[in-house]
C-alpha cells in the first residue's frame, strides 16, 4: 500500500485570545462544579459576513446621503446626483467593510484616511468653493428669514457651483460615512446616528424650509432600522467578537445570556420594511407637508431668544454663543474680556441727521471709563486725596461736573487751530438730531465739543448748559421745539429716544493751542484720578514698555513736566503765559501724541485686529492676558490697554465708547435738505453738500481713548489699528478645516466692519489661536475636574470599605429573612475569597474535607480556634448547605463567631 | 406573564416628547409627521409581533440513546417561524444541570426567528461526571421590536438522558455470593429466592410485624404469624455506597463491576438505598439493559455526605451477609463470609 506523505503542515489551531483563554478557565472551572458546561453555541445557518457588511453599508448610504442630500436640496443647490449616489455608496461600502476582518480594519482605516487627505488636498478649492456656495445660500436664505441688512459673500474661488457643491458633498460624505460607520457598524446607536444626521437638518428646518420626502424616506427608515437592530443586538460581526463566533455571552454570578450576534437576514427583512414603510407613511402624510401650518405661527420666548443666538451665530460663527454677557452689537460699558466674539447684527441703532463738516470720522460718545477694575472700566473715580486720604468714589455726576466746572471734557473751547475761538465772538456752531432706534437707551450719543443737549438725560453736565446760554445765545437758537424734534423720527416715537444736540465742529490736530478755560484744579483733579493704574498691572505695563520699546520715548520726556502741585499755583486757570512756559507746553503735547503714535504703530505691527479674538480666561486680567498672550482683539481691547499703558507712563488717559460714524457713511447718507440755516453757523466747505440722515448700525459701535494735554484738555486718540489683509489659505488639512469653518467676508458687512478700524476689513481666518484662546477660556474648568478627580480617588479608596458594608448588609437581610443558612454560606464564601485573595488558599471550590485539612496545617495560624470548633464549624455548614431547614439562629451565631475567628487568623498572617 | 421594559417605554416617550417640543419650537409639519410615526410605531410593533409569535414553532431535541463519558453531548433548538415578520428577539430561558451536582445558574439565549426560515441551533455541551443530564427549557418570551414588552408564551419543555461512567479495568477479585433472605421473592426451581411458608403459627415476641397473617389474625381473632423456609447463600448482592466526594468513582466502578459479572454470564442482584426514606430496593440484574436501569435508578437518588447505606442496610436485613460493598469508589468484598 503505497504511504501518503503529507507536504503540507497541518493548520495550527488559532491562538486563543485573552477573552477566549478567560472563558475557557470560566467553562472549565463549570465542568468541575457542575459537571457540564455549555461550550459554543452554533447555528446552522453560516451567516454571510460580506452579506452582513452590505446591509450596513447600505444603511450608511441611507444615512449619508438622506442628510447630506436634504440639506442642500433644501438651499436649492444643484449637484450631480449620479456622482454623488455612486461616490456615497463606494464610500459607505468601504467604511462598512472595514469590520470585515481584522486585516481590513486596521489596514483599511489607514487607506481611507490617507484618501480622505488625499481627496481634500486634490480638491481642496473645489471643496472650499462648494461649502461657500453653500454657506453663501445659508447665508442668504437666513438674511431673508431674519431681514438681515448686511449682505455677505463668500469667496467662491472656482464658480461652477454644480461642480464645486458635488466635490464638498462627497468630501463630507466621506468625512459623514466614516463617523455613521462607527454609530451604525460598530454599535447600531441610534441616539449619535440621529444627533449626526439629524443635527444638520436643523439648518434648513430652522428657517421653515421642509427638505424633499426622498431623503427624508431614506433618514426615517434608517432611524427605523438602527432603532430595531440596535435594540435586537443581532447587528455584530461573528469575528469581531472574541468570546464567541456566533453568540455573544455574558456572565453574571447567577444568570449567563447568550445572545445571537448577527443575523443578515433579519437586517435584511428590517431594512427592507423600514424603507417600504416610511415611503408609505411619508408618502400618505404628505398632504400635512402641504399645509400651510406657519400661517398661524406665534412667536414665543424660546424662539426669540434662540432666534438672537441664531442671528448672532449665522453672522459670526457659532464663536459668538460663548461670550459671557451680551455679544451682540452696542455699547460694553466698560466690561471686557466675555465677548469672544463682537457680533453686530447690523441693524440701525441710531438715526442721525447732521451737516457734514469733518473729512475724519465722527464720535458720537456715550460712556466713559475712569477707574479700571477687574476687567471693567468703572464710570466712576476713586479719590484719594481729597478726603484726607480716606478713599471715596466720585459718581458719575460728581465726574461730569468736575469736567464741566473744568471746562474741558466734552468741550474745549477755543483752542484748535482750525476752530474759530469759542467766545463771545464765536460764530461757528453745528447742530445734530439723533434718534435713538436701538442703541443703548441709558445714554445720549454726544459728538465731541457738545454743549447743549435737549435730551432728559444730563449726559451734558446743567453747569455747562448754563455757560452755554451765557456764551453761545445765537446758537441756541438753532434748537427745535419738541414736536418738530419728534417729528423726524420715523414710525412710532414713543419708545424712541429723539433729541437734539448742539456742538462745536471739532477736527483733530497736530498741535493744540493752550486753552486759557482750563482750570489749574481741574488738572489736578485729572492728575489724581486719570493716572490710576491698578497694582498688579504696574509690573505688566512696565515689562511692555520696555518690549515695546515706549521707555526709549522718555528721553523726548520734557524735563519740565507739570504736576497737579508742581506749578501754576499762583494762578487760576492752567495756561502757559511765558514763551518759556509755552515751549514746554510744546513740548509736553509733543511727547504724549509721540507715545500714543508709537504705541498704536507697535499696536498695528505686533497685534491683530479681529472681531473674534475669544474670551479672555476667569482669573486673568484682561489688559495683561490682550498684551502677553492673546495679542489680537477689537476696539475694547486696543482702547483699554492703551488707556493703562498710557497711564503708567504718566499720561492721563481714559477709555470711551460710543458710536463712530465714518466719512463712508456720511458720503453715503440720505440728503435731508439743502437748507442748513438752523444746522449750521459759520461757513464750512462741506457744508454744501447739505443735512445728510445717516443709519448708524451697531456694527458702528467702538472704543477708543481720550489723552489729557496738560493746558488744552481731552482729546479723542484713535488706537484700533486696522486689521491685517486676509492670510493666504495655506494648503494643509488643518487649514482645510478651518478654511470650511469660516468665512471670508466682503462687501456691506466690511463696510459696517470698517467703522471699527477706519478701514475696510477684511476678517482673517485665525482658528489656531483661538483654540489656544478657547483652551484658555476653559481654565475655569480645572477646579470642578480636580474636585472631581479628588471624588473619585475617594470612591475608589471607600470602595472595599463599601464592600464589606454591602456583605455586612446582606448577611442582615438573610438574618432577617431567616435564612440563616444561606447567610452562613455567603459569610463562608466571602472568607474563602479572602484566603484566596491573599494566596493563601489555592482551590477555588475546596469540599469540606479539602478545607478541614488545610486548617489542620495550619493550625499554628489559627491557635485560638480549637479542633472542636473546627468540627462544629464543619458540621454547621453541612447543616446549612443541605438541611437549611434545620439550621437556627442559634447554629448561626455560633458559626458565624467561629468564621470570625477564621479571618482574625487570616489577617495574622498577612501582618 | 408580559413584562413590561420600563426603561425604554420611558425613553422612547421621552424621545417623543422632545420632538412633541421640537415641534412647538418649530411649528415644522415634518416634526408632526415624525411624530405620529413615533406615536404609530409602537402599536405596530406590538401588533407584528402578536401576529408572528403565535406562529412560531420551537422544537428541542436530546441526543438519543446513552452518553458515555468522556463524550460530549448536544442539544438541538429547531426555530421555525412561518410569517414574513421576523421576531428578532425569542427570549428562551432553560435550566441544565447533572441532577448530583446541582446547577443554580439561570440560562437565558437570545435568539432570531427569522422570517420564513427555520434554523437549527446546538447546544454542545462538555460532561465530566456520570449522572442524570436534565435540559429543561423553563419559559420563552417574545419581544417586540421597539423592546417595550416581553411577551411570556405557554411553553415548557424538558428532556433527560442518563450520562455513563467510564468503564473501568478492574483487577481480579474473589468474590463470594451472598445469603439473601429476599421478601416476597417467589419460588423457582432453578436457584432463585425462594418463599416457600413453612407453617402458620401464633404471635411470640420478637416476631417481625410484617410476617403477621393478618387474614388468619382477623379470622382467629390470634395473632398468627408465617414461618418461611428462607433461601440462603444464593447471589451476588452488590451495595453501592453513594458517598458525595467518591460519588463518581462509586458509580464507575458499579457500572464497570455489572458490567464484568455479565459479561461472565453471572446474575446478581443490587440494593439500592435510598436515604430520604431509609428503604432498599433489591433489584435483580440479568442483563446489560436491567443494569442500566438500575444505574439510572441510582442517578435519581441523591447521594449522602458520607454514605448509611451499609449500617442500615445490616440493621435492615441482619440475616443476610456476603454483600458486595463499593464504598468511597473502591469493592469491598465481603471478607467475613466464611464467619457466617
Amino acid at each position: 500500500m503505497p504511504k501518503t506523505i503529507q507536504l503540507s503542515r497541518p493548520a495550527k489551531p488559532p491562538k486563543p485570545s485573552f477573552a477566549q483563554k478567560k472563558e475557557n478557565k470560566k467553562r472549565q472551572a463549570e465542568l468541575e462544579q457542575y459537571g457540564l458546561s455549555l461550550g459554543d453555541i452554533t447555528s446552522s445557518r453560516q451567516q454571510n459576513r460580506f452579506f452582513l457588511c452590505f446591509i450596513r453599508a447600505v444603511l450608511i448610504f441611507m444615512a449619508c446621503f438622506g442628510m447630506l442630500g436634504a440639506v442642500v436640496s433644501s438651499f436649492g443647490l444643484k449637484y450631480s446626483i449620479p456622482i454623488v449616489v455612486l461616490g456615497l455608496f463606494c464610500l459607505s461600502l468601504l467604511s462598512a467593510f472595514l469590520y470585515y476582518n481584522k486585516v481590513s480594519f486596521y489596514v483599511g482605516y489607514f487607506i481611507v484616511f490617507a484618501g480622505f487627505i488625499f481627496f481634500s488636498f486634490r480638491f481642496y478649492w473645489h471643496i472650499n468653493s462648494g461649502y461657500q456656495a453653500f454657506s453663501n445660500e445659508v447665508f442668504n436664505k437666513y438674511s431673508d428669514y431674519f431681514h438681515l441688512l448686511s449682505t455677505r459673500e463668500a469667496t467662491e474661488f472656482i464658480e461652477n457651483r454644480y461642480l464645486t457643491v458635488t466635490a464638498a458633498m462627497l468630501f463630507m460624505g466621506w468625512f459623514f460615512s466614516i463617523l455613521l460607520n462607527i454609530t451604525i457598524s460598530g454599535y447600531m446607536d441610534l441616539p449619535m446616528t440621529f444627533l449626526l444626521t439629524f443635527l444638520p437638518l436643523q439648518i434648513p428646518f430652522y428657517i421653515d424650509i421642509v427638505p424633499p420626502i426622498p431623503y427624508l424616506v431614506l433618514l426615517i427608515a434608517v432611524y427605523i432600522s438602527v432603532a430595531i437592530l440596535g435594540r435586537s443586538g443581532h447587528f455584530a460581526l461573528p469575528y469581531r467578537h472574541t468570546k464567541s463566533q456566533f453568540f455573544d455571552r455574558k456572565r453574571s454570578r447567577h444568570a449567563t445570556k447568550h445572545t445571537y450576534l448577527a443575523s443578515s437576514h433579519g437586517m435584511l427583512t428590517i431594512t427592507i420594511c423600514s424603507v417600504i414603510f416610511s415611503s408609505i407613511f411619508l408618502v400618505l402624510t404628505g398632504a400635512v407637508f402641504s399645509g400651510d401650518f406657519n400661517g398661524k405661527y406665534v412667536s414665543n420666548r424660546v424662539k426669540d431668544t434662540t432666534d438672537r443666538f441664531v442671528k448672532a451665530a449665522v453672522q459670526n460663527g457659532i464663536y459668538s454663543l460663548f461670550d459671557r454677557y451680551n455679544a451682540k452689537g452696542g455699547l460694553a460699558r466698560g466690561q471686557l474680556g466675555g465677548i469672544g466674539n463682537v457680533s453686530p447684527d447690523f441693524e440701525t441703532d441710531l438715526i442721525v441727521r447732521m451737516v457734514p463738516y469733518s473729512s475724519e470720522s465722527i464720535y458720537l460718545k456715550a460712556y466713559t471709563g475712569v477707574t479700571y477694575d477687574r476687567n471693567i472700566f468703572q464710570p466712576y473715580a476713586i479719590d484719594s486725596t481729597t478726603d484726607n486720604g480716606a478713599i471715596h468714589q466720585l459718581t458719575q455726576d460728581d465726574l461730569r461736573d468736575a469736567d464741566a466746572e473744568g471746562y474741558t471734557p466734552q468741550l474745549s473751547i477755543d483752542t484748535d487751530m482750525t476752530l474759530s475761538a469759542l467766545d463771545d465772538n464765536n460764530n461757528y456752531y453745528s447742530k445734530v438730531w439723533i434718534c435713538n432706534v436701538d442703541a443703548d437707551q441709558g445714554y445720549d450719543y454726544c459728538p465731541y465739543y457738545s454743549f447743549y443737549s435737549t435730551s432728559t438725560h444730563k449726559t451734558i453736565s446743567p453747569l455747562l448748559a448754563d455757560k452755554a446760554q451765557i456764551l453761545h445765545k445765537e446758537a441756541l437758537g438753532m434748537v427745535d421745539s419738541a414736536d418738530t424734534i419728534m417729528s423726524y423720527a420715523p414710525g412710532d416715537t414713543q419708545e424712541k429716544n429723539v433729541y437734539e444736540i448742539l456742538y462745536l465742529p471739532y477736527s483733530s490736530s497736530v498741535s493744540y493751542a493752550p486753552n486759557p478755560t482750563v482750570t489749574r484744579e481741574y488738572e489736578a483733579f485729572v492728575y489724581n484720578t486719570y493716572l490710576q493704574v491698578p497694582d498688579t498691572l504696574k509690573p505688566v505695563l512696565e515689562t511692555f514698555c520696555t518690549e515695546a520699546g515706549l521707555d526709549n520715548l522718555k528721553s523726548l520726556y520734557p524735563k519740565y513736566h507739570r504736576d497737579a502741585t508742581g506749578v501754576y499755583t499762583d494762578r487760576e486757570f492752567a495756561i502757559p503765559q511765558t514763551e518759556e512756559e509755552l515751549e514746554q507746553y510744546r513740548a509736553n503735547q509733543q511727547y504724549r501724541l509721540g507715545v500714543a503714535a508709537s504705541l498704536k504703530r507697535y499696536f498695528a505691527t505686533n497685534f491683530d485686529y479681529t472681531m473674534t479674538p475669544g474670551t479672555t480666561p476667569r482669573d486673568r486680567d484682561v489688559v495683561d492676558y490682550f498684551l502677553n498672550n492673546q495679542k489680537r482683539g477689537y476696539c475694547a481691547h486696543f482702547a483699554s490697554s492703551a488707556t493703562m499703558i498710557l497711564r503708567s507712563m504718566g499720561i492721563p488717559a481714559r477709555y470711551c465708547e460710543g458710536y463712530m460714524i465714518p466719512l463712508t457713511a456720511i458720503m453715503d447718507g440720505t440728503p435731508i435738505s439743502t437748507d442748513t440755516e438752523n444746522w449750521m453757523l459759520g461757513t464750512d466747505a462741506l457744508s454744501e453738500s447739505g443735512i445728510v440722515e445717516v443709519d448708524v448700525p451697531d456694527a458702528s459701535a467702538h472704543a477708543w481713548i481720550e489723552i489729557y494735554l496738560d493746558g488744552y484738555g481731552w482729546i479723542p486718540y484713535e488706537m484700533t489699528p486696522p486689521s491685517s489683509e486676509e492670510t493666504a489659505v495655506s494648503l494643509d488639512l488643518y487649514s482645510l478645516f478651518s478654511g470650511l469653518m469660516t468665512q471670508t467676508r466682503r462687501s456691506a458687512s466690511n463696510s459696517s466692519n470698517s467703522a471699527d478700524s477706519g478701514n475696510t476689513l477684511e476678517v482673517a481666518d485665525q482658528i489656531g489661536n483661538s483654540i489656544f484662546a478657547v483652551l484658555g477660556g476653559l481654565k475655569f474648568l480645572y477646579r470642578p475636574l480636580l474636585i472631581l478627580l479628588g471624588v473619585l480617588t475617594l470612591f475608589l479608596i471607600s470602595l472595599p470599605i463599601a464592600q464589606k458594608i454591602m456583605d455586612a448588609f446582606r448577611v442582615h437581610i438573610l438574618c432577617k429573612k431567616e435564612l440563616y443558612g444561606d447567610a452562613l454560606l455567603y459569610s463562608y464564601r466571602k472568607l474563602l475569597q479572602g484566603f484566596r485573595r491573599r494566596k493563601q488558599f489555592v482551590a477555588k471550590y475546596p469540599t469540606l474535607r479539602e478545607f478541614d485539612g488545610w486548617l489542620e496545617s495550619h493550625r499554628e495560624r489559627f491557635k485560638d480556634l480549637s479542633s472542636d470548633e473546627i468540627r462544629i464549624l464543619h458540621e454547621s455548614l453541612q447543616r446549612a448547605a443541605f438541611a437549611k431547614q434545620h439550621f437556627d439562629h442559634t447554629h448561626y451565631q455560633c458559626a458565624a463567631a467561629i468564621l470570625s475567628k477564621l479571618g482574625k487568623g487570616m489577617k495574622k498572617e498577612k501582618k | 406573564m408580559t413584562k413590561r421594559n420600563l426603561f425604554y417605554i420611558i425613553t422612547y416617550f421621552l424621545a417623543a416628547a422632545l420632538v412633541f417640543l421640537g415641534t412647538m419650537f418649530y411649528r415644522q409639519p415634518l416634526l408632526i409627521v415624525l411624530l405620529l410615526l413615533m406615536l404609530l410605531l409602537p402599536v405596530m410593533s406590538i401588533a407584528a409581533t402578536r401576529y408572528a409569535y403565535t406562529r412560531l414553532e420551537i422544537t428541542p431535541s436530546l441526543p438519543s440513546g446513552t452518553i458515555q463519558l468522556p463524550h460530549d453531548l448536544v442539544v438541538k433548538l429547531k426555530m421555525k417561524n412561518p410569517t414574513v415578520v421576523p421576531l428578532l428577539n425569542c427570549e428562551l430561558h432553560f435550566h441544565y444541570e447533572n441532577l448530583y451536582l446541582p446547577n443554580q445558574i439561570k440560562q437565558t439565549i437570545v435568539l432570531p426567528a427569522e422570517a420564513r426560515r427555520e434554523n437549527t441551533y446546538r447546544l454542545p455541551f462538555k460532561t465530566s461526571a456520570a449522572g442524570m443530564f436534565t435540559f429543561e427549557i423553563t419559559k420563552l418570551y417574545v419581544t417586540d421590536f421597539l423592546h417595550f414588552f416581553s411577551f411570556s408564551l405557554p411553553y415548557h419543555w424538558s428532556g433527560q438522558l442518563p450520562i455513563l461512567p467510564p468503564e473501568l479495568e478492574l483487577p481480579e477479585m474473589k468474590l463470594t455470593k451472598a445469603t439473601i433472605e429476599a421478601e416476597d421473592s417467589q419460588p423457582s426451581s432453578d436457584g432463585e429466592l425462594t418463599n416457600d411458608l413453612l407453617q402458620l403459627r401464633e404471635y411470640q415476641p420478637g416476631d417481625r410485624i410484617k410476617d403477621i397473617h393478618w387474614k388468619m389474625t382477623a379470622k382467629t381473632d390470634e395473632l398468627m404469624v408465617k414461618e418461611y423456609d428462607r433461601a440462603r447463600d444464593l447471589y451476588y448482592l452488590i451495595l453501592p455506597e453513594l458517598d458525595r466526594d467518591t460519588l463518581q468513582d462509586t458509580l464507575s466502578v458499579f457500572y464497570s463491576l455489572g458490567l464484568k459479572l455479565l459479561k461472565a454470564k453471572e446474575l446478581f442482584r443490587v440494593a439500592l438505598y435510598r436515604p430520604s426514606g431509609h428503604t432498599f430496593e433489591i433489584c435483580k440484574i440479568s442483563g446489560e439493559e436491567e443494569l442500566l436501569i438500575a444505574l439510572y435508578e441510582l442517578y435519581l437518588i441523591q447521594p449522602e455526605i458520607r454514605s448509611a447505606a451499609y449500617h442500615r442496610f445490616t440493621e435492615q436485613y441482619p440475616d443476610m451477609y456476603g454483600v458486595i460493598r463499593i464504598a468511597s469508589g473502591k469493592v469491598v468484598p465481603p471478607e467475613l463470609i466464611e464467619s457466617y
